[in-house]
């Protein structure tokens, strides 16, 4: 079953990664392949991505589900293919990591060819814990732990159909190097502005 | 008077010979001067290697090859030059299909024995004329490599193309056992993902990983990928001595001492020149968009003449390309292979049938058909018709049966006229034809064109659980259509003229020092008015390698 998990850590607050990312208007125009995405009401979105496989680009409709959403700790999420048979699920979860962040082992390069459609619909979901009400991100300022913080991801995309096991194995290999791009994309956002705030260089990232 | 890009200055890099282009016919012009003991570099605009070849069936149409002979299927060299003759249809230069003929044995062994390339002779596949037309076989004439493990490219695995258009990691023996293009559900997908996770290559990405392989991996040949050559370099003579690319941003000059190969192929994904050459009034391809008719920009800027062949008969499919659906940064049009199956037929505006859907050597020429005294083509475009029998068996494009069909492509209702009505299709037309179709598909028999009368056809897309594997009526609701646009597949009937050793020839005569053309960069004057299956690549081979040779000495 193609799946992926990696962590990474920044210097940015706990706080401030939460501000950012809870809302999903933030970050979805930065989707690789986005087109559009609506609400559904509190935990339910529809995505419309550009997937591309490095074979084959597709427009895909996607529905996501929060199912769990713990205010500055963890999002969790479902996922549904609409015009594709695909389904999924995922987390993300967030933790005060230290005031100058851990060091985590450089992600190994991997071959990826196919891989394009995945880091999308990867990246999707790493945003998609955007998904729940909004907050106030005073109130959500006033819990932050003061250093730095560890980001965590989980990914599992299944293939349905007849076609399940080729579909899966062109997953399964793309969805390692999802990490590294998705890493470098949301720490070089957070840690932009932390610069901006003089608050320092970002402290690396890491997959695994 | 042609202009002369300067070829002095400096040069980044000299070599004896430089193959511009990496499908079969550079890679093979490359080898075989490598192998003469020249010093080769290799020039490719796309940012992966293979070119067309590596997006295609990787069919190379050899007959009487070695490989039918250790098999012990009986064929001749006089049996394959009548059938050449047959496709040619009178349009070919003597000449160049001899010298054709008698190298191609002599280079696609060569690439067997000393590059290394697997070959296998596919079984169960006739020629496409087979048995109707002088010289056809049943079986055997069809090489293609054994399956490819991409991991023998090394530093090259990730950039070298893949298609879209066959399925990943089969070979010709596995698609029919297991039933075919149009059993695609019934495929054994647990062996295509192991073939997947073990980079298992076969078809087009599968030959050409054995020639890349003899290329780049055994011989270091060096090749420079996303380096698009924009003018050839000539001497105060006319010679071709090198040329100038982009790479990375600037100029890349490369100084080729003995001469240049242009092996780009043709025009495809070039508007004016589809308009122009081809005489269709709109025009799509299935290749990959780097084919912008460079070969003829570049040859005629120092002189070189056009030729042609006629454009009837060569190789236009119909498709579609499915909204948003993209391959390679371009549209991904697909080859409409539903038109053999059961269940399904073409008709044109007037809701009537014209052809042997199945067997697109008799659409094409027919779509082309000329009403000259309504100056109109009265049967384009074509709209393709299936019934729910089809859509409960069969895919469409990649979607499977069961699977949402975009509302944008295709049209459905429960009334053969209400379809007709959506589609723009002369209602009382559509139901007249398939009223008769179906009194004579129930039976495996279509009296009007045919279908169903040549193996080929039957062997691509046919069902073999039906008496006639391409034939079965539509009559149950609802109705979809498909409105099909043209899909070329990179053979096109005009490009650079050529000599019986592959060097460009002149306006004037006379052949341009240091310029050969290979593969459909080249003008077809070997084949003439006729294309089947493998004959681009086997020319692509057969021409690289006597220009390969020629221009390291021979």
């Amino acid at each position: 079953m193609p799946e992926t998990e990696f962590s990474t850590t920044t210097r940015a607050p706990v706080a401030a990664v939460w501000s950012f990312v809870q809302d999903m208007d933030n970050w979805a125009p930065f989707l690789t392949g986005y087109q559009s995405h609506e609400r559904r009401g509190e935990r339910e979105s529809l995505w419309t991505i550009r997937g591309d496989t490095g074979v084959l680009a597709r427009v895909v409709r996607f529905e996501v589900q929060v199912t769990e959403w713990s205010e500055l700790r963890r999002v969790a999420f479902t996922l549904r293919g609409i015009n594709e048979p695909m389904q999924g699920e995922g987390s993300f979860s967030l933790e005060a990591a230290g005031a100058g962040g851990e060091e985590d082992p450089a992600p190994a390069p991997r071959p990826g060819a196919l891989s394009r459609f995945f880091e999308a619909l990867a990246r999707l979901a790493l945003r998609l814990f955007g998904g729940g009400t909004r907050r106030d991100p005073k109130a959500a300022a006033a819990g932050a732990a003061a250093g730095g913080s560890r980001m965590g991801f989980r990914l599992r995309v299944e293939a349905g159909g007849p076609m399940a096991p080729m579909v899966n194995a062109m997953i399964k290999p793309a969805l390692g190097p999802v990490a590294e791009d998705l890493a470098s994309k949301i720490l070089a956002h957070l840690e932009g502005g932390l610069r901006e705030g003089g608050a320092g260089a970002p402290s690396g990232s890491g997959a695994r | 008077m042609a202009r002369k890009p300067a070829a002095g200055g400096s040069f980044d890099l000299e070599v004896d010979v430089v193959a511009v282009g990496s499908g079969l016919g550079g890679i093979s012009a490359a080898i075989a001067a490598r192998d003469r003991g020249a010093e080769v570099a290799i020039l490719e605009k796309a940012g992966k290697l293979g070119g067309v070849s590596a997006y295609g069936g990787g069919e190379v149409f050899v007959p009487n090859n070695h490989k039918m002979r250790e098999a012990g299927i009986a064929d001749s060299d006089a049996a394959g030059r009548r059938y050449f003759e047959f496709l040619s249809a009178g349009f070919h230069s003597p000449a160049h299909l001899d010298r054709l003929l008698a190298t191609m044995h002599e280079a696609v062994e060569y690439m067997g024995k000393e590059a290394g390339v697997r070959w296998l002779s596919v079984r169960q596949l006739p020629d496409y004329y087979y048995p109707h037309a002088p010289g056809s076989a049943a079986e055997g004439r069809y090489l293609s490599a054994e399956l490819f493990p991409g991991a023998e490219l090394g530093a090259w695995q990730g950039k070298t193309l893949l298609t879209p258009h066959v399925p990943p990691g089969v070979l010709h023996e596995d698609l029919y056992r297991m039933g075919g293009l149009a059993k695609v559900t019934e495929w054994d997908y647990e062996l295509i993902a192991r073939r997947i996770e073990q980079d298992l290559r076969g078809f087009g990405p599968g030959l050409m990983g054995w020639f890349l392989k003899a290329a780049l991996v055994d011989r270091k040949i060096p090749a420079f990928a996303g380096s698009p050559v924009r003018e050839l370099l000539v001497d105060d003579e006319g010679a071709v001595v090198g040329v100038c690319a982009s790479r990375e941003g600037t100029d890349f000059r490369v100084r080729a001492r003995r001469g240049v190969v242009l092996a780009v192929g043709g025009y495809d994904w070039n508007p004016e020149m589809a308009r122009y050459f081809e005489s269709v009034p709109d025009w799509n391809s299935a290749c990959p968009p780097t084919l912008q008719g460079d070969a003829i920009v570049l040859g005629t800027e120092v002189g070189a003449a056009l030729a042609a062949v006629p454009s009837t008969n060569l190789a236009m499919f119909f498709g579609y390309n499915i909204p948003g659906e993209e391959s390679e940064g371009a549209p991904l049009f697909r080859s409409s292979w539903e038109c053999g199956c059961p269940h399904a037929i073409w008709v044109n505006r007037a809701g009537r049938r014209f052809c042997d859907e199945s067997f697109y050597k008799d659409y094409q020429p027919r779509l082309r058909e000329w009403d000259g005294r309504r100056q109109t083509r009265d049967n384009w475009p074509p709209f393709l018709i299936f019934d729910q029998n089809y859509r409960e068996r069969y895919p469409l494009g990649s979607f499977l049966p069961g699977q949402e069909l975009p509302p944008e492509l295709v049209v459905v209702a429960d009334r053969p006229r209400d379809l007709a009505a959506q589609l723009g299709i002369d209602p009382e037309g559509l139901e007249a034809t398939l009223e008769r179709f179906n009194q004579h598909a129930a039976r495996g028999e279509d009296p009007d064109f045919g279908r169903g009368a040549y193996p080929w056809c039957a062997r691509l897309t046919g069902d073999f659980s039906y008496p006639n594997p391409n034939l079965a009526p539509l009559d149950k609701p609802p109705y979809y259509g498909v409105r099909l646009v043209p899909v070329s597949v990179g053979i096109n009937s005009h490009g650079l003229k050529t000599d019986t050793r592959a060097r460009v020839v002149h306006v004037r005569g006379h052949p341009i020092r240091g310029l050969c053309a290979v593969g459909n960069s080249a003008a077809l004057l070997d084949l003439g008015g006729g294309y089947q299956s493998g004959t681009s690549n086997m020319r692509a081979i057969t021409w690289g390698y006597i220009a390969g040779r020629h221009l390291a000495g021979d």
